[in-house]
Formats: C-alpha cells, sequence, structure tokens
C-alpha cells in the first residue's frame, strides 16, 4: 500500500475487513472496541483509504449517530458512565464499518469482484456485494435529501425536542432505505436484460496475483488478528 | 406572499459544463402564478431551489415579503413557501398516506386529532382518502405526486414552488390540482410553476420567465 496507483491485492483487505467487522458486531464492551478501532484508522491512513470523503458524505448523519448514541447514555439502564459506553461502543462499531467500507471502495469493481471469485465465492455475490459498496454514499445523499425535504415542510430542527428529533431520524431513514431497495431492483432488472449470468461459467481477463509484498501484509494481518483475539480473550478470563 | 429575486448568480462547483445563472432579477406578486419556462438543462429546478434556499447563490438576494430569506434555517424558509420536488417519493417520509400528512403537524404541537381531521379533507381533495391506511411507498407515481402537494398544503405556506407538478397526473387530477391553485391564489398565495407542459402552463400562469432571458448560459 505505498502508493494508491497498486495497493494491496484485494483478498487481504477483504480478509482484514471481515475479521474487523466480525469483532466489531461481537464486541460490546466499547473498551474492547478501542483497539479494533485504532487498527481501522491506522489501515485507513496507511492505504490512503478516502476515509475523510465517506465520512464527509456521511455528513447528514452525523446529528444522528450522536443522537443515537445520547440516547442510549440515557435510556440503556445502568447509569450515565454505562450509558456513554454503550453509545462511544454503537458509534465506534459504525465508524469502524464505515472505515472497512472505505477501504474497499479504493478498488474499482471488477478487482473487487475478481478478488471474491479467487477467494470462491460465487458471482452474483461477489457482484452484488461489490455494487452494495457504490451505493454506500448515495445512502448517505439520499439521507441528507430527505432530511432537507423534511425541513421544506416547516419541521424546524433547532426547535425540536430529543424525543419528537429521535422519531423524525427514525422516519427519515424510511425514504433512504426505501431508494436504495427500489434502485438495486431496478439495477437487477436492467443487467437481467443485458444478459446478466446468462452464461454458466466464467473467464477472467485479469485474474490477481501475490505478490511478496501481498504475502507480506497477509502474515501482518493474520499476525494482528492473532493478536488482538489473543488480547480479547486475555481481558475477558481477567474480568 | 411577495418573492423577488435580486441579482441572482450561481454556478455549480466542480463541473467542467459551464452553466451559470447570472443576475436573475425578477419579483412575483401576492397571489400571482407564475411559470417558469426553459429547455432541458437551462436552470429552472436549480433557480427554484435558489428562492426556496436549498441552494445558495454566489451572490444575489431572495426576499419573501420584503425580508432578506439569506439567514433563515430551511424548517423557517419551509414555514413560508411549499416547495415540490421533481420526485414526489423524497418528501414521503412515513409509512402511511395518513401519517406522512399528520406527523409534521404533531411535531409542529398540533392536536393529533385536528391533525387527523386536516388530513384527511386535503386527501378527500385529492381524491386520496381511500388510501389513507395504504403504504405511501407502495402508491402510484400520480398518487405520490398528489399526496407530496397534499404535504405542501398543510403547513399553510405563503407561496408554492412547484416543479413539474403534472408529472404522472391523469387530466382530471390535473385539472383538480387547477382548481386548488386557484383557490389558493384567491386567498393570496403565490404559485411558482416549473413545468415542460406546456397546455397547463397556458391555463394556469398569468406570467411566463423564461430562462434564456433571465439569464445568460454559457
Amino acid at each position: 500500500m505505498k502508493n494508491n496507483k497498486t495497493p494491496i491485492d484485494p483478498r487481504v483487505i477483504f480478509l482484514f475487513v471481515f475479521f474487523l467487522s466480525m469483532v466489531s458486531v461481537v464486541l460490546r464492551d466499547a473498551l474492547l472496541l478501542l483497539p479494533v478501532l485504532l487498527s481501522a484508522v491506522i489501515a485507513a491512513m496507511i492505504a490512503k483509504a478516502p476515509a475523510g470523503m465517506v465520512l464527509r458524505r456521511l455528513r447528514g448523519l452525523w446529528a444522528m449517530l450522536v443522537s443515537v448514541t445520547l440516547l442510549q447514555a440515557l435510556f440503556s439502564g445502568g447509569g450515565i458512565i454505562a450509558g456513554l459506553l454503550t453509545g462511544a461502543a454503537v458509534l465506534s462499531r459504525l465508524v469502524i464499518l464505515m472505515l472497512g467500507g472505505a477501504l474497499l471502495s479504493r478498488y474499482p469493481g471488477h478487482v473487487l469482484v475478481q478478488g471474491m471469485l479467487q477467494l470462491r465465492l460465487p458471482f452474483q455475490l461477489a457482484y452484488m456485494v461489490s455494487v452494495g459498496l457504490r451505493f454506500v454514499p448515495q445512502f448517505g445523499e439520499s439521507f441528507r435529501d430527505s432530511l432537507t425535504a423534511m425541513q421544506l415542510r416547516g419541521v424546524d430542527f433547532k426547535h425540536l425536542k430529543l424525543r419528537a428529533r429521535g422519531k423524525v431520524y427514525a422516519y427519515l431513514l424510511m425514504p433512504t432505505i426505501v431508494s436504495g431497495v427500489r434502485q438495486a431492483q431496478k439495477l437487477a432488472m436492467a443487467m437481467e436484460l443485458r444478459g446478466f449470468g446468462a452464461y454458466p461459467e466464467r473467464s477472467a481477463y485479469a485474474p490477481l496475483r501475490m505478490k511478496k509484498r501481498d504475502w507480506l501484509a497477509l502474515a501482518a494481518v493474520t499476525l494482528w488478528g492473532a493478536a488482538l483475539s489473543a488480547g480479547i480473550l486475555l481481558w475477558r478470563s481477567r474480568a | 406572499m411577495t418573492i423577488e429575486a435580486r441579482e441572482l448568480c450561481f454556478a455549480y462547483p466542480n463541473t467542467a459544463s459551464g452553466f451559470r445563472l447570472d443576475g436573475i432579477s425578477f419579483a412575483i406578486g401576492s397571489g400571482e402564478p407564475v411559470a417558469i419556462t426553459g429547455p432541458n438543462g437551462s436552470g429552472k429546478t436549480t433557480l427554484g431551489k435558489l428562492l426556496c434556499g436549498l441552494l445558495k447563490p454566489r451572490s444575489g438576494t431572495v426576499l419573501f415579503d420584503g425580508e432578506d430569506t439569506a439567514h433563515w434555517s430551511l424548517g423557517q424558509r419551509g414555514q413560508r413557501i411549499g416547495y415540490l420536488f421533481q420526485e414526489p417519493v423524497r418528501q414521503l417520509f412515513a409509512p402511511t398516506v395518513l401519517e406522512n400528512l399528520t406527523f409534521t403537524q404533531e411535531l409542529q404541537g398540533t392536536a393529533p386529532e385536528l391533525a387527523r381531521g386536516r388530513a384527511l379533507k386535503l386527501l378527500s381533495r385529492f381524491e386520496l382518502e381511500r388510501l389513507a391506511a395504504r403504504g405511501a411507498y407502495t402508491l402510484s407515481r400520480g398518487e405520490q405526486q398528489r399526496l407530496a402537494i397534499c404535504g405542501l398544503l398543510l403547513s399553510g405556506p405563503g407561496a408554492l414552488l412547484l416543479d413539474e407538478p403534472t408529472t404522472g397526473l391523469d387530466a382530471r387530477r390535473k385539472a383538480i390540482l387547477a382548481s386548488v391553485l386557484r383557490e389558493l391564489l384567491e386567498q393570496g398565495v403565490s404559485v411558482l410553476l416549473i413545468s415542460h407542459d406546456a397546455d397547463f402552463v397556458r391555463q394556469n400562469a398569468e406570467r411566463e420567465l423564461k430562462m434564456g432571458e433571465l439569464c445568460h448560459e454559457e
């Protein structure tokens, strides 16, 4: 990952993002999520992933994320500190997942698909994942559009109580999800009309080949995964 | 409500198209129906978005009833002007047709029964009352368009800015829309139509603002 022109083999990044996502979903403790979050940030910096761009595009969501964190802190039970830690865990998990998406977004769609195919994933699934990643920024835009449309219906967010604001955000997710599903349906129809999946077997024009530094990166990711898992198990056995 | 644009200038950042709106000025009187017309890509929708604050002009001002709106929030503008997007689905938020009309009222403090009554009255006006319990996203394009227009009328705006309001509407529903607009005009509500529907514009607008005459294009 020395420069943007020759990034690490996407299969190594898949492995890293897969482990990152799995750990972030399984772990509930904010303190345990901290090293995972740090790893994601460092990886994004090394890979020069467009994390800033992804976070900026999702800026419409930040108010919602902070509201969710505060609501978690206030209503999750066990006191304010425990609540804040729970809220922080939710926020960390979302940031980790976004950074994972940013790491993968550096690769062109066909390279991602090829990587997944060489990991023995079915082509339809591989293609679906790569297209799904392209939709991520559009979700942010769709959310912002809906937020704007709601304000233009005369809803002044500055004067809303926290509970009402929470309800508004819940409503805002609806058009975002609907437009995402509709776009996916349209795309699927268009693809099928153009003969997607007409042939059972596919050949590859440019199969991926692991180079020395890819193997080194794979070793680093494996070591990191093992060290993180051991650390988590040790922490839990002591707690 | 009167709307006035003074020397509005706008260009999209990072575009190589060279498109810009330059020095646009016009005024719309209270209760006046005006249409903004022009070919595709001439900036009609951009001008509409500038008027309601969705886009910020590089220079120039927009005045509602003589007041400069530069520092108004979108929520404040929304209470004065109703804006219909080209894609009505973007203006539907709640799961059911009825909830789409009641929830903004309830957020603004209207009692639920009163909000429901107002909503049903509007739905009936636009022949949507039998769909009140239906999912808003299962409606046809024309039904969604009518529901979005109902949403705008609920807050009692002083002006309406409708971007392609007749898309997806059959002749009967266009006539209903025209009759609602006439009533609003009589109440002093200004109406700005952005439309390619020449017949609808001819029948419902007293004046046409042609984009080519309003601004320079490159």
